[in-house]
C-alpha cells in the first residue's frame, strides 16, 4: 500500500487552474522528485499535500487515511495530517533555540519533558547537530540550519516528509554534500519523501522517481534513467540535460525510427512523434555528450561537417560550438580542436525526433 | 476539520464585533439626525427638521466656509514647507541634520491645544512677547486671534506630517535616477525640480489631502485662537451648539456631525487610494542607496537657520511661554517678571482633586488603556491575518470609518451610545467610556501599527507550526504573537503618547471620574483658569516628552 497517494488533484488559485488533475503514489524508502519549470504547479502540489493550499477536487491519502477528498468534503487541517515538512527558507522560529524548535512538535503532542529532551537530543545527534541545541537559528550556518529544519520535520516520526527545494539555499559546494546526506538519511529512516526541485541534476541524483510537471499536469513520470534516456515528449527531452535542438522536416518513419532532413543532411533517429507528422516540420534533439567529434570519418550516415566557431574549457571537458547551414551544434570533447571544419557524428540511437 | 472551522468562526465573530463597535455610533448619529428631538425624548419624531434648521443657519455656513478656507490655507503652507524641510534634511549637506531629525517630528506628538495655549501666553494680547514688544517697540504688528494667524499657526504646526511622507519618499528614491540626470548634464537644482520632485509627487499629493483632511478635523487651535473673535469652524461650531437652544440639541449636533463625516469620508478613501499609489512609487527599489548630497555651499547656514527658526517659532516659543507662565502668579503690562515668579501654581494644583484625578486618569488610560487597546487591535489584526475572504475586505473598509470621525465627534457618538444602550448606561460615567472612545478614534492607526508588524512575519514560520501539528490558534499563540512582540511594544508606546495627547475625544465624556488632562484643560480654559491650564499643559508636555524619549531610546520608529 502506498504511504502517500494523490489522485486527480485539482487546484484553482484566483481563477487560474494551477493543477489540472495530478496523481502520484509514494512508498517508504522512496524519494519522488517533483520537477518542472516555475509556474508548473510543483510547489502548489507539495503545499496541497500538506494542507497549505486548498484543492477543489481529487483525493490525498496519507498512510491509508484520506486527508482530503473533494467529492466527500473531507479536508483535514494541516496540523492533523502528521507530515514532515522542510521549507525552502527552513522557516526556523527565530525566537526559539534549536532544541526548542525541534521539541515543539513533541510539546504539542503532550510528550513528557524528559522524553522530549531525550528524543530531541537523539534526533540532533543523528543529524550531527548534537552540541548546537542551545543556539538560536541565526547563530548557525546555512547547512546547519537546513539540518535543524530536517530534524524538526522528522522528530515526531512522520512517515511522509515533504521537502520544498531543500537544497536551493545552500551554496554550490555544500549542496552536493547535502544531497548525498539527504539521500542516505531518507533511506536509513525508511521515509517516503516528496521533494520539489527545479534543478534536474538534483532530481536525477536524489530521486527514485521523477514527476516532471508542466502547466499543471504530469508531463512524464519515471525513474531518473527513463526520464533522462527515454523522454517521451520534446518538453521532457529539452528539460532534462543539455541539448542540441535542430529544426527540420520529417521525411519518414518505420519501426520506431524516423529520419529528418536538415538542409542537405538526412539524420536518422528514434521516432518520438506521431506517424502523421511525416512530411511536416519537426525537431531533432541530441544531448551535448551524445555528439562525437569524428575526425577522419567522411560523410557516413548521421555525419555532418561543420565549422568550429568557438571553444570553451569546462574543467572536466571541453565544449565546442559548431555551425553550418541550418544548424548550430554544441558538443563535448575531451580536448581542444583546431579551427576550421570538423566531422561530427550524431549516432542514430542518441537522436530523438519529435 | 473542526479546528479549521473553529478558527474561521472566531475570525468572523471578531470582525462582526468590530463592525458593530464601529457602526453602532455612526448609525446612532444618523438616526438622531433624522429626529426632531434627542433620542431619549419620547416626543421625538422622524423628520428632516434638524437638517432644515441647520442649513438655514448662517453661522453654520460661515463655519463651513471658514473650515474650508482654513483647510486650504494650511495645506498651502504645510505642503511646500514640509517638502522643503524634507529635501533639506535628506538631500543636502545642510549642517545639524542629525540633531534636527528627531525634533522635526515633535509637533506631531504635541497636543495642538497645548500649542495654542503656548501661543496665547507668548504672543497673545497680554503674552510675554507682546508685552515686552509693547515696552520697547510699540504696538505689535500681529493679532493672534485673527483668521490669518490661525491659518499660519495651523500650517506651521502641520508641516511635519508632510515632512514625514516626503522624506521617506525621498529616502527611498533610487540615487541612480538623480545621478543619471547629473550625468546627462543637469545641475543639482535642475535635478531636484526635474527628477526628485516629480518622483515624490504621489507622496506630496497624499500628504496634501491628509493636511486638507486634518484641516477639517482641527479643534484645539480654532477653539483657543478663533473663539475670542467669534471665528467658528465646524468642530467648534459643533461644540458651541451643545447649548444653543438651552436644551440639549442633539438632533442639530447630529446633523453637523453628518456633514463632517460626509466631507471626511471621501477624503479618507482618497487618502487610502493615494497612499497605495505613493507606496507603489516608493517600492520601486527597496535598497537605500547612499547618494551624493547636494552641496548648498553659501546656503548651508541659511537653510539651517530656516529649519531652526521654524522649530523655534512652532515649538520652542510656545513651550517656553507655557513653562514660564506656569511659574508666575500673574502677568500683564507693567508687571516685573522677577516679582511674580512662584511655585504656588503647582502646589495649588495638587489641592484640586479634579486635577489630581485627571492626571491619574490620563496615566491610567495611556498605560493600561493603551495596552488594552493594542490588545484589541492585535485581536482584530490576527482575525484578518492570512485569511482570504470577503470578510477581510469588509473589515478593511469598516476600520477606515472611524477615521472620518474627528475626536470630538467620536467622543460625542460614544457618549450617545452609552446613553442610548441601557445596559451600558452605568459605565458612561467611568473611565471605560473614555477608553472605548479613544480605542475607536485610533482604531485605524493602531491597527496599521500591528498589521505592519504582522507583515514582517514570514508565512512559512506559521505554516511550519501548522505542519508540525499546531492548530490555527496555537500557531498564532506560539509563533505569530511572540514574533510581533517588539512591534506590539512599539505600537503600545506610540498609542500611549497619543492617548496622553488626546483632548477632543474626551470633551463630551468629561465628568466626575472621567476627567483626563486634555478634556479638563478644555473646560478649565473656558472658565479662565489660566494658571491651572498652563501647569496642566506643562505636565502633559512633560509626560509626552518622557514617553518620546523612552520610545526613541528603544528605537521605536515614530512613523508607523
Amino acid at each position: 500500500m502506498a504511504d502517500l497517494a494523490v489522485d486527480d488533484l485539482r487546484i484553482r488559485l484566483g481563477g487560474n487552474e494551477i493543477l489540472k488533475g495530478v496523481s502520484l503514489t509514494l512508498r517508504r524508502g522512496e524519494v519522488a522528485a517533483l520537477l518542472g519549470p516555475s509556474g508548473s504547479g510543483k510547489t502548489t502540489l507539495l503545499r496541497a499535500v500538506a494542507g497549505l493550499e486548498q484543492p477543489y477536487a481529487g483525493t490525498i491519502t496519507v498512510g491509508g487515511t484520506t486527508v482530503f477528498e473533494g467529492a466527500a468534503g473531507i479536508n483535514q487541517p494541516t496540523e492533523a495530517r502528521g507530515l514532515g515538512f522542510v521549507f525552502q527558507s527552513y522557516a526556523l522560529w527565530p525566537h526559539r533555540t534549536v532544541a526548542e524548535n525541534v521539541a515543539y512538535s513533541l510539546k504539542l503532542r503532550g510528550i513528557a519533558p524528559d522524553v522530549q529532551r531525550d528524543t530531541v537530543q537523539k534526533t540532533l545527534d543523528s543529524l550531527g547537530l548534537g552540541k548546537l541545541g542551545h543556539r538560536f537559528p541565526h547563530e548557525l550556518s546555512g547547512g546547519q540550519q537546513q539540518r535543524v529544519a530536517i530534524a524538526r520535520a522528522l522528530v515526531y516520526g512522520p512517515t511522509v516528509v515533504l521537502l520544498d527545494e531543500p537544497l536551493s539555499n545552500l551554496d554550490a559546494k555544500l549542496r552536493e554534500e547535502a544531497r548525498a546526506f539527504l539521500k542516505e538519511l531518507i533511506e536509513r529512516e525508511n521515509l517516503a519523501a516528496l521533494m520539489v526541485t527545479h534543478d534536474q541534476s538534483e532530481a536525477l541524483a536524489i530521486a527514485n522517481r521523477i514527476l516532471l510537471l508542466n502547466g499543471g499536469v504530469v508531463e512524464q513520470a519515471g525513474t531518473p534513467q527513463e526520464m533522462y534516456n527515454a523522454p517521451e515528449t520534446l518538453f521532457v527531452a529539452e528539460f532534462m540535460g543539455s541539448n542540441n535542438h535542430i529544426e527540420g522536416q520529417i521525411m519518414g518513419m518505420s519501426d520506431g525510427r524516423a529520419s529528418i532532413r536538415i538542409g542537405d543532411h538526412l539524420l536518422d533517429g528514434q521516432a518520438r512523434c506521431a506517424p502523421a507528422k511525416v512530411g511536416q516540420a519537426g525537431s531533432a534533439v541530441i544531448r551535448l555528450e551524445g555528439v562525437h567529434v569524428a575526425d577522419g570519418a567522411n560523410g557516413g550516415q548521421n555525419h555532418v561537417k561543420l565549422d568550429l566557431v568557438t571553444s570553451m574549457f569546462l574543467g572536466h571537458t571541453w565544449e565546442h560550438l559548431f555551425r553550418g547551414p541550418g544548424m548550430t551544434i554544441r558538443a563535448h570533447h575531451d580536448g581542444p580542436l583546431s579551427s576550421g571544419a570538423h566531422w561530427l557524428h550524431l549516432p542514430a540511437d542518441r537522436v530523438w525526433i519529435f | 476539520m473542526s479546528t479549521a472551522v473553529a478558527g474561521t468562526s472566531t475570525r468572523r465573530i471578531v470582525i462582526a464585533v468590530t463592525a458593530l463597535f464601529v457602526l453602532a455610533p455612526i448609525l446612532l448619529i444618523t438616526y438622531q439626525s433624522f429626529l426632531t428631538a434627542p433620542f431619549f425624548d419620547p416626543k421625538a419624531q422622524l423628520s428632516l427638521w434638524a437638517y432644515e434648521f441647520v442649513f438655514r443657519e448662517p453661522d453654520f455656513w460661515r463655519a463651513l466656509g471658514t473650515t474650508a478656507m482654513l483647510a486650504v490655507g494650511m495645506t498651502a503652507i504645510s505642503v511646500p514647507l514640509g517638502a522643503l524641510l524634507a529635501f533639506l534634511m535628506t538631500r543636502t549637506d545642510m549642517p545639524g541634520r542629525n540633531v534636527l531629525e528627531p525634533l522635526l517630528l515633535v509637533p506631531i506628538f504635541l497636543s495642538p491645544l497645548v500649542l495654542a495655549f503656548g501661543y496665547v501666553v507668548t504672543i497673545g494680547p497680554v503674552g510675554f512677547v507682546t508685552v515686552w514688544w509693547k515696552q520697547y517697540l510699540g504696538n505689535p504688528v500681529w493679532d493672534i486671534y485673527s483668521f490669518s494667524s490661525l491659518v499660519v499657526i495651523a500650517g506651521l504646526t502641520h508641516a511635519p506630517h508632510v515632512y514625514l511622507y516626503a522624506s521617506s519618499a525621498l529616502r527611498s528614491l533610487p540615487g541612480d535616477l538623480e545621478e543619471a540626470a547629473r550625468v546627462t548634464g543637469a545641475k543639482p537644482g535642475r535635478v531636484a525640480m526635474d527628477v526628485s520632485l516629480p518622483m515624490i509627487t504621489p507622496a506630496l499629493l497624499f500628504s496634501g489631502v491628509l493636511i486638507f483632511f486634518l484641516g477639517f478635523e482641527v479643534f484645539g487651535l480654532p477653539l483657543i485662537l478663533g473663539d475670542p473673535q467669534g471665528l467658528l469652524v465646524l468642530s467648534t461650531y459643533l461644540y458651541k451648539l451643545t447649548n444653543k437652544l438651552g436644551v440639549p440639541s442633539y438632533q442639530l449636533m447630529a446633523v453637523v456631525v453628518m456633514v463632517i463625516i460626509a466631507v471626511a469620508l471621501p477624503l479618507v478613501f482618497v487618502q487610502r487610494l493615494l497612499l497605495r499609489t505613493a507606496q507603489r512609487f516608493i517600492a520601486v527599489r527597496g535598497k537605500a542607496v547612499r547618494t551624493n548630497l547636494v552641496a548648498l555651499r553659501a546656503w548651508r547656514w541659511p537653510a539651517f537657520l530656516l529649519i531652526a527658526g521654524w522649530f523655534a517659532g512652532t515649538v520652542m516659543l510656545p513651550m517656553m511661554g507655557l513653562v514660564l507662565r506656569s511659574f508666575v502668579s500673574s502677568w500683564g503690562l507693567g508687571i516685573n517678571l522677577i516679582d511674580v515668579l512662584t511655585l504656588d501654581n503647582y502646589i495649588e494644583l495638587f489641592d484640586d482633586s479634579e486635577v489630581v484625578s485627571a492626571i491619574i486618569n490620563t496615566l491610567a488610560i495611556a498605560t493600561i488603556g493603551g495596552a488594552l487597546s493594542i490588545g484589541c487591535y492585535t485581536v482584530i489584526a490576527l482575525a484578518q491575518h492570512r485569511w482570504t475572504s470577503a470578510w477581510v475586505r469588509f473589515a478593511d473598509y469598516i476600520v477606515m470609518l472611524p477615521r472620518a470621525m474627528p475626536g470630538i465627534v467620536a467622543g460625542l457618538a460614544i457618549f450617545w451610545v452609552f446613553l442610548f444602550t441601557k445596559p451600558l448606561a452605568p459605565l458612561r460615567t467611568t473611565l471605560f467610556a473614555v477608553w472605548v472612545a479613544y480605542t475607536l478614534v485610533w482604531l485605524a492607526y493602531g491597527l496599521r501599527l500591528v498589521q505592519s508588524a504582522l507583515l514582517q512575519v514570514a508565512p512559512e514560520l506559521e505554516e511550519a507550526a501548522r505542519v508540525t501539528g499546531a492548530g490555527l490558534g496555537r500557531a498564532m499563540r506560539d509563533v505569530t504573537i511572540p514574533l510581533i512582540k517588539h512591534g506590539m511594544l512599539a505600537a503600545w508606546l506610540l498609542i500611549l503618547l497619543i492617548f496622553v495627547r488626546e483632548y477632543s475625544t474626551a470633551v463630551y465624556l468629561l465628568g466626575p471620574g472621567t476627567e483626563v488632562i486634555g478634556s479638563l484643560v478644555v473646560s478649565r480654559w473656558g472658565g479662565g483658569a489660566i494658571d491651572i491650564v498652563t501647569c496642566l499643559s506643562c505636565i502633559n508636555v512633560a509626560l509626552i516628552s518622557l514617553g518620546l524619549l523612552v520610545a526613541l531610546r528603544l528605537g521605536v520608529k515614530l512613523h508607523g
